[in-house]
């Protein structure tokens, strides 16, 4: 019965990476709803990107292996994410100088 | 040598744009700051002959580009010639807006090019990365365009909140592609379409569907991802906000219905999934618009509703529907940049936007006063505008689907009824109501030629449109013909559906 439990937790397959995945993305997603603070919510978007990245690469790796396009894929994510944190981090600044403040409860200027 | 040939007889309009987009940075760099404006000259002609260069390009078949990443045909051409022209639009319509700056205008017009070279690309991306990079283009440049009034808050806090939901949006569609990526081991959509038929539909690919949906419909700011299009649209600079209601939405649809009618057209759930989001939509959009005193946020809310009139033309998934998509795009094209360019008018000469200042327009400023009633009534769908012929053609084909479809065609036309009321309440303010305001809005508007010159334009496009309804739906029918739908028979899917249930 151990063993069994053993074996099934580190013979590491495909199903252990998407799990790692979905949990990733299940924590960013929470972050993106739950957190006040925008840095934190920007963080939240990175991890929900690497989940993924986890996922691509272990497509890759088990479903794609002559060609491992989602390897690819995910080299483009991370650039395109950097990018993305980039200007988040602008936009930020330049809303800090008008309104110091990085709390999203009190950037709410527009509703209705 | 491929890439030349790719670029001859493909790409040959993006080619135009790149090197477009790098005179302009170039041109931006070097030029001194009271010569700024050159840039703007430079990216209105540069985007005409862009415009002209798709003569050059085969209309009729289809063609690969870029190792199969790019698929150009009649539908992928009319779309990215619609973008083309709203662009145009935008450049000429950002001239009074960008004037408010001393320094800082070249890079405005750059990333307008920029976000459209991806949305250019996005219409014909045929690779999931492709795909991606083209969403993302087009998406980053908008964030930096939102918030492009530094020093107003209103259009930092803008930029942020269209940042914030764009990012994780892009990462659920992501999720998704993943999930795609993994029951197919391609990432060529049409890799995908050779594999996908041998495997039996499960719950996988409906999550996959429903994950991309979530990326799509934050694009075309569909119920429940339309949170963001409001407070955007009001916090934005005009231009940005006619930009985006407009030419990255089209820019949405013509991907959407790519993927749908090519990767998702055979199981029926998927058709119900975006029925139900197409009624949500519209009635969500024009409910909430009804009670809005702020006339940007009402015409965010009216471009909600009108994408979900779009919607209910793809959850057909016929030939017919997608040429009623085609057309009710053209048509939108114009008369929602008709709007946006009154708005803008108004706003830069008296500097309000509720509704309320609109009162007694119409006294003094006639002609700009009908201009803005034109167009709203096209929006509104009134009878002899191009908006009735978009709407009774798009209606038609959803009457012509099947007896499923006439709930749908029900709620739309309810729908429509709702939308008269808050498009009326505008013109009524104008016509009817009389003001006692402030000096500024009892004189004369004075308008500014470029300003003018999309008003006009805009407007006799509609009323032609309008007029010469037929050969619009002629272009439409004849792009919509390279979309190939392989759907199951009404019982075939049905039985889809019942064995998803048990």
């Amino acid at each position: 019965m151990f063993m069994e439990i053993f074996s099934v937790i580190f013979n590491v397959g495909l199903t252990h990476y998407l799990i790692l995945g979905a949990i990733m993305f299940c924590i960013g997603l929470l972050g993106l709803i739950i957190s006040r603070n925008v840095i934190r919510v920007l963080m939240s978007i990175e991890i929900l990107l690497c989940s993924v990245n986890i996922n691509f690469a272990a497509f890759a790796n088990y479903v794609d292996i002559n060609n491992i396009q989602g390897q690819i894929f995910a080299v483009f994510i991370i650039a395109v994410a950097a990018a993305e944190a980039a200007l988040g981090l602008a936009i930020l600044l330049s809303l800090y100088r008008n309104k110091p403040t990085i709390d999203t409860e009190e950037i709410s200027e527009l509703k209705g | 040598m491929n890439l030349l040939f790719d670029i001859a007889n493909v790409l040959l309009p993006e080619a135009f744009l790149s090197i477009l987009i790098i005179l302009c940075i170039i041109l931006t760099f070097v030029l001194k700051e009271e010569n700024q404006n050159l840039v703007f000259a430079a990216a209105l002609t540069g985007l005409i002959l862009t415009l002209f260069s798709f003569i050059f390009i085969p209309f009729s078949q289809e063609n690969q580009a870029l190792y199969g990443n790019f698929v150009s045909n009649s539908f992928t051409i009319i779309f990215r010639i619609l973008i083309l022209i709203g662009t145009i639009l935008t450049v000429m319509l950002s001239r009074r807006y960008t004037s408010n700056f001393s320094n800082s205008i070249g890079e405005f017009y750059t990333l307008i090019l920029i976000a459209t070279l991806g949305g250019m690309l996005l219409t014909g991306a045929n690779d999931l990365i492709m795909l991606f990079v083209a969403i993302e283009t087009l998406s980053i440049s908008s964030f930096a365009l939102c918030g492009y009034t530094k020093l107003d808050k209103l259009s930092n806090e803008a930029a942020l909140k269209y940042l914030i939901i764009g990012a994780a949006s892009t990462a659920v569609m992501l999720y998704g592609f993943s999930f795609l990526y993994g029951i197919t081991g391609q990432t060529n959509i049409a890799d995908i379409i050779k594999v996908l038929p041998n495997y039996q539909p499960s719950i996988v690919l409906i999550l996959s569907f429903l994950f991309i949906l979530a990326g799509f419909g934050y694009k075309l700011s569909a119920v429940p991802f339309h949170v963001w299009a409001p407070d955007v649209y009001q916090g934005a600079p005009i231009p940005v906000a006619a930009y985006l209601s407009v030419v990255s939405k089209i820019a949405g649809f013509a991907a959407l219905t790519r993927f749908m009618t090519l990767i998702y057209s055979d199981i029926s759930i998927f058709t119900v999934a975006i029925a139900v989001i197409a009624v949500l939509t519209m009635t969500v959009g024009n409910l909430m618009a009804l009670g809005q005193k702020n006339i940007r946020r009402l015409m965010a809310y009216s471009s909600i509703a009108q994408a979900g009139y779009v919607l209910l033309g793809l959850s057909v998934l016929t030939i017919e529907g997608v040429s009623g998509i085609i057309f009710y795009l053209i048509a939108y094209l114009f008369m929602n940049f008709g709007t946006w360019a009154a708005i803008q008018i108004f706003a830069t000469e008296t500097g309000m936007d509720s509704i309320d200042d609109y009162n007694g327009l119409a006294y003094k400023n006639k002609y700009f006063s009908l201009c803005l009633a034109i167009c709203l009534l096209s929006l509104a769908g009134i009878p002899f505008t191009s908006g009735f012929f978009a709407k009774f053609y798009l209606f038609k084909a959803i009457a012509f689907a099947g007896l499923n479809y006439m709930p749908l065609l029900i709620i739309a036309l309810v729908n429509t009824v709702l939308g008269v009321f808050y498009y009326v309440k505008v013109i009524r303010a104008m016509y009817v109501r009389t003001n006692n305001g402030t000096a500024k809005q009892n004189g004369k508007l004075k308008i500014s030629l470029s300003l003018q010159s999309v008003l006009v334009v805009t407007v006799l496009t509609t009323l032609l449109i309008g007029v010469f309804a037929g050969s619009f739906i002629d272009i439409s029918k004849f792009a919509a013909k390279s979309i190939t739908i392989n759907k199951k028979s009404p019982v075939e899917s049905f039985s889809d559906i019942s064995s998803f249930i048990r």
